[in-house]
């Protein structure tokens, strides 16, 4: 390389972003070309100067208060948008646990008969029973248990520093959702080889301590 | 057991310096005005340091630094510690910059067709002066207001801050060519003015 380098090259040779070859033939050229050095040379100093400046130079002293003054309240006080979940939505949630779950049990009982039972058994919406899980499902309600009621005493501890209407809209929450473990646990129990039903009991439970978690959030810590 | 309690904070969140158990942010995303505050008063100085050399005047740096941290309040709920939070506000800082630049390029545009777009774009074209304003002996922070804002934009960030090509290009939205033509311009001008 005889020319000169460009200003540009010279930047990427001081950035180390020049391609191999390129570099090679760059290093041959400064090599002998006192000019190429010395801008090259005053590139560096300029990175070296710039890097070495100041990176923290005070605010006008009055700026917080400017800025203060212009801070929202947020909507739930506690809780930013990322993770709040107000009231209401908390309480839809539980509704749509509640129509949701209900429904996929009915559809997975009504699947289960027309497709395996004898054509006499009665349709008969089934009473709740309280037959004994299988051992597998049995020790992750008991997981899921040990979760809910640690989140119940956070909830209990939490419970006075919360309005009446929520504590209110929560337990109507809890409620509904409780309700759908419920009706998935007892037709679990009367079909407890159904895997559907399985995943949709342990589905319910995971969004009721969701619900719970979500509960406790709305609630500072006291 | 494989149970989630809710209440463990992540590890990264506790602040051991403070002994609360938790971060300033994660106070402040739960919406404390106190926590809030000491959050500005850890990183006012490096978000004030960017916006006067990227605005090169200080009544607006006044403004812009106002506008980050405000943006911040609202944004901090989203804050999920992906990057550093002076990152993060540094982000915010370019971002609004650039928004009140497209404002006020609008606004001009209504009364005048001239604009500094080249500069912008990174256009590196020979023979650009300097202002006449800025003379041999100047310092360098003198010499980098003087600079066009594209051009000193891309400075600050890359020579002054230490960000990466890439991360200028997260930052601002321009392509790496773009970004370098511009830092190139920007030493081009800034050796010119400052040699002796």
């Amino acid at each position: 390389m005889t020319e000169h380098l460009s200003f540009g090259q010279l930047c990427d040779h001081s950035d180390g972003v020049m391609p191999a070859a390129a570099e090679s033939a760059a290093d041959m050229h400064l090599h002998s070309c006192e000019e190429c050095t010395m801008r090259l040379s005053a590139i560096a100093a300029l990175r070296a100067n710039a890097a070495v400046l100041p990176r923290e130079i005070a605010p006008p002293d009055d700026l917080w208060a400017d800025i203060r003054a212009e801070l929202k309240p947020r909507d739930t006080g506690r809780l930013g948008p990322g993770h709040a979940w107000p009231i209401r939505r908390l309480a839809a949630a539980a509704i749509v646990i509640a129509i949701g779950s209900s429904a996929v049990t009915a559809l997975i009982l009504r699947q289960n008969r027309t497709q395996s039972l004898p054509s006499d058994v009665s349709l008969a919406v089934p009473q709740p029973v309280h037959a004994p899980l299988p051992a597998r499902l049995a020790s992750a309600e008991n997981r899921y248990s040990r979760s809910v009621e640690m989140l119940q005493r956070a909830l209990d501890e939490r419970r006075d520093s919360l309005a009446p209407s929520t504590v209110a809209t929560v337990e109507r929450s809890l409620r509904i959702a409780d309700s759908a473990i419920a009706e998935a646990r007892d037709a679990l129990a009367r079909d407890p080889a159904n895997r559907a039903l399985a995943a949709l009991f342990a589905s319910n439970y995971e969004r009721k301590i969701d619900l719970m978690r979500r509960a406790t959030e709305l609630a500072p810590r006291t | 057991m494989a149970t989630v309690l809710p209440f463990t904070l992540p590890r990264s969140s506790v602040d051991a310096s403070t002994g609360r158990g938790e971060s300033i942010a994660a106070r402040a995303q739960r919406g404390e005005t106190d926590a809030f505050e000491e959050l500005y008063k850890a990183h006012a100085g490096r978000v004030y340091a960017l916006c006067l050399r990227l605005t090169a005047d200080r009544g607006m740096a006044r403004e812009l630094t106002q506008d980050v941290f405000v943006r911040a309040w609202e944004a901090l709920p989203g804050f999920r510690g992906e990057s550093n939070i002076t990152t993060w506000l540094h982000r915010i800082a370019v971002n609004t910059m650039l928004m009140q630049r497209r404002s006020e390029r609008r606004r001009m545009a209504r009364v005048s067709l001239t604009d500094d777009d080249a500069d912008d774009a990174g256009t590196a074209a020979e023979g650009v002066a300097m202002p006449t304003d800025v003379g041999s002996a100047i310092d360098l922070e003198r010499a980098v207001a003087a600079l066009p804002p594209g051009v000193r934009r891309a400075f600050v960030l890359h020579d002054v801050e230490g960000y990466s090509h890439d991360e200028i290009a997260g930052m601002t939205g321009l392509a790496a060519g773009t970004l370098r033509a511009q830092l190139h311009r920007a030493r081009q001008l800034l050796t010119r003015t400052l040699s002796p």
